[in-house]
């Protein structure tokens, strides 16, 4: 099991964050706009790794890495890394919209909460 | 290599996204509230994710001493991880909120829209 080790966390990453499309998050749902949110970052920090790899700036453990390498030395569980983390980012960060009104709520009372983004919106929609 | 191999690029990456988001993107996610909080949150759950895979007692990673500063936060999690962090997850934030423009889907369900 120690092969899986890197790979079990990422998993668990998704796993612990599903809940949140359910939540509000919204982002499972909108498939292309994460895909394009997404993978133009893992793209940079790809090469970012491969470069880094191959400057032994870092190293992977093989005791608890599968072993399933992509070019250039590149773990899969990096590749996994780099989709999955700003996926589980992107769900937070949907869920917190969804829910800030009621967070803005107990920040600055009820009122507030509604009142204050509205009145930004105005100069905006009157310039149209 | 200049022996700050991690270090630099690390700052770099924080200074090229905020640059990024400032000069080209203009989303305006460093205004929004929710942004931040879900970095609060982020950045509780990097620690025990990024600190089971950095921890110097069974590090699945391991970073050559002479590419950083060498200073390390909880479970022996190198500064730089957070910057590389932040960084990741700004960048991909910053390209979701962009593609809200015109789609409608920032204002059917963003800050904004109440």
């Amino acid at each position: 099991m120690n092969h899986f080790q890197y790979l079990i966390i990422m998993v668990c990453c998704l796993a612990v964050t599903a809940p949140l499309e359910f939540l509000g998050a919204r982002a499972y749902r909108q498939p292309l706009r994460l895909a394009r949110s997404v993978l133009p970052v893992a793209a940079v920090f790809l090469v970012w790794d491969a470069i880094a790899i191959a400057a032994r700036v870092w190293t992977f453990n093989p005791r608890y890495v599968t072993g399933v390498r992509l070019p250039l030395h590149i773990p899969v569980e990096e590749l996994l890394f780099f989709l999955v983390v700003p996926v589980c980012g992107i769900l937070t960060y949907g869920c917190v919209q969804a829910l800030t009104p009621r967070l803005r709520g107990w920040l600055t009372g009820p009122a507030a909460g509604r009142g204050r983004p509205r009145s930004r919106r105005e100069p905006h929609r009157a310039s149209r | 290599m200049t022996g700050l191999g991690y270090t630099v690029p690390a700052v770099a990456a924080v200074a090229a996204v905020i640059a990024a988001e400032l000069v080209f993107f203009r989303t305006g996610l460093f205004r929004r509230l929710a942004y931040w909080v879900s970095m609060l949150i982020v950045l509780a759950f990097q620690i025990p994710v990024d600190g089971w895979l950095t921890k110097l007692s069974a590090p699945v990673v391991e970073y050559s001493s002479r590419q950083m500063t060498g200073a390390r936060g909880p479970l022996d999690i190198p500064v730089e991880d957070f910057l590389f962090g932040f960084a990741l997850v700004t960048a991909a934030l910053v390209l979701w909120e962009w593609q809200a423009r015109g789609s409608g889907e920032a204002n059917a369900e963003g800050t904004d829209a109440r």
